[in-house]
């Protein structure tokens, strides 16, 4: 079976500021920093993976290259086997992101307003989109806040608005980068448990999600990858490599006591 | 039919943004009746005295400047608006939001830019009321249909000086130099407050490369004279010349600009 998501030899560096000294002795020569070196990950349809990795290790420039936003310096992306270089805007229309910039809406709109103005952009019809957004706003629990100026939203609220965002037009694949930061525990879980067991469960999308929190990975998700020094350092089903991976990285569990609230 | 829904989305949201800054909103309003008002006063200074650059539209100063500053604020709208947009979206963080929908990019920036040529058409719109109502001036020989034509191409023409100015901002993310250059002669040297008549030889010539120049002659023959489209055909060549040269350059600058930042992965940097 072809995978939904398809990484293959991904390169990707960034240019980082100089010093004066450095730029008076080689005004023409750039500094980089390689974040991902040969990062090949393949997902499956209908998986929930959990990307984790220590700050700085290259989850969110992963997913910016999975959601062409960013493009490699090497490799290829493909996302349902189109090309997320090449072909940018159709690999959008079948893929919800999550950024990990809470402050990507229009502060001066209600919630509301900033939904109906993005389900335009994709393509959604006025009608479907104020169908859909009733719906999402019953799913996601966003009751009257939905009326609220977003600049009046707590951090919480506004990760939930960006979730309903990624989901307006039905995509196939979802990446989400931190998801439930600033929620509240029982938000927190009713929007993990919704992503794998409704999403991922029952309408068999593809989702990526990016978090620091093992025992989110260890409850919900199904496979995992862990980035260490730009490469793919683990992949698998999760009950393998959880292990491995705290003794191995250990990687510290930010949200222990959200975890253990939820349960 | 999907695009004018999108321009439709853009334009809610941008007068919902506008009207939310109440205060801002009437100033503008009321800027407009200040700013004419100033030229009337100053056109009633100097009207006592016969000026033999102004003949050909006229010999009145006031309707003179009352068409070159409407109808320049096109200009500043085109200039300005598109790198505003880009900016103003890095710096809100709204850009890789924006970006990461299925809509093109050239589209975004476009849209983005609409609500500004709405807002000025009124202005513009305003300010020849004004001018008209409290001050009396007379378009009662005025081509409206020419002078539509010559408004729609300059239009494009100033937004692909806009254009190129939106890629210098998303590929250097600082204010234009060229935009602000561009804008700058062409105040100078355009025609605006003056006719290029009374320039030096040289500044006419340089002149002519600026759509403004062709613009401005072409809008004031049609709405103070009334002239056709054949007795404004240099200007309108002019302004064709223009379009053919900028667009090409402004389409390829955006799209290399586009290509870099996505490469450099400074979407959402600023």
């Amino acid at each position: 079976m072809k995978p939904v998501i398809d990484m293959e030899g991904v390169y990707k560096s960034f240019t980082q500021p100089r010093t004066l000294g450095e730029i008076f002795l080689h005004p023409m020569a750039r500094k980089r920093i390689q974040v991902l070196s040969g990062v090949t990950l393949r997902v499956q349809q209908g998986t929930l993976l959990g990307l984790v990795g220590s700050n700085g290790a290259g989850k969110t420039t992963m997913l910016r290259l999975l959601s062409a936003t960013v493009t490699p310096d090497e490799g290829v992306v493909k996302i349902l086997g189109q090309d997320a270089t090449r072909r940018p805007n159709t690999v959008h229309k079948n893929l919800g992101v999550v950024l990990d910039d809470e402050r990507s809406f229009f502060w001066r709109l209600t919630a509301r307003q900033n939904l109906l103005f993005f389900a335009s952009l994709y393509n959604l019809s006025n009608k479907a989109a104020k169908k859909r957004i009733d719906a999402l706003a019953q799913l996601l629990d966003l009751g009257p806040e939905l009326d609220k100026a977003f600049r009046n939203l707590s951090t919480g609220w506004r990760h939930r608005l960006a979730l309903a965002r990624a989901l307006l037009h039905d995509p196939q694949v979802l990446l989400l980068d931190e998801p439930t930061r600033g929620m509240d525990p029982k938000a927190a879980h009713k929007a993990r448990a919704l992503v794998a067991q409704r999403l991922v469960g029952e309408q068999k999308k593809t989702v990526v999600m990016a978090t620091h929190d093992l025992r989110t990975v260890q409850r919900w998700c199904q496979s995992l990858a862990l980035l260490d020094g730009g490469k793919i350092a683990m992949q698998g089903p999760v009950h393998e490599l959880i292990e491995q991976v705290e003794s191995r990285f250990g990687l510290s569990d930010t949200s222990q006591d959200e975890t253990e609230t939820e349960e | 039919m999907l695009i004018l829904r999108k321009c439709w989305a853009f334009i809610k949201k941008d007068f919902r943004t506008d009207i939310s800054y109440r205060i801002a909103f009437a100033g503008q309003l009321l800027f407009t009746f200040f700013m004419v008002a100033a030229f009337y006063f100053f056109a009633k200074m100097i009207g006592q005295s016969s000026i033999p650059s102004l003949a050909p539209y006229g010999g009145d100063y006031f309707p003179f400047v009352l068409v070159g500053v409407a109808f320049s604020s096109y200009l500043d709208v085109s200039v300005r608006s598109f790198a505003d947009t880009i900016r103003s979206a890095q710096v809100l963080g709204t850009l890789e939001a924006l970006i990461a929908t299925p809509t093109p990019p050239w589209q975004i920036v476009i849209l983005s830019s609409i609500y500004s040529f709405v807002a000025t058409s009124l202005r513009v719109v305003l300010t020849l009321a004004i001018g008209v109502f409290v001050f009396h001036v007379q378009f009662s020989n005025a081509n409206w249909a020419g002078a539509s034509l010559v408004l729609v191409l300059s239009i494009i023409c100033f937004a692909f000086i806009g254009v190129l100015s939106a890629s210098a901002v998303l590929a250097f993310k600082r204010a234009d130099p060229s935009g602000w250059l561009v804008q700058g002669l062409s105040y100078l040297l355009g025609g605006v407050y003056y006719p290029i008549s009374v320039l030096p030889h040289w500044a006419q010539v340089l002149a002519q490369v600026l759509p403004i120049t062709h613009s401005l002659e072409a809008m004031r023959k049609m709405l103070l004279n009334g002239a056709s489209l054949e007795q404004a055909s240099s200007s309108m060549t002019g302004l064709l010349l223009f379009a053919i040269v900028a667009g090409p350059m402004s389409i390829a600058s955006f799209w290399l600009a586009l290509k870099r930042v996505r490469k450099e992965g400074s979407l959402g940097h600023f």
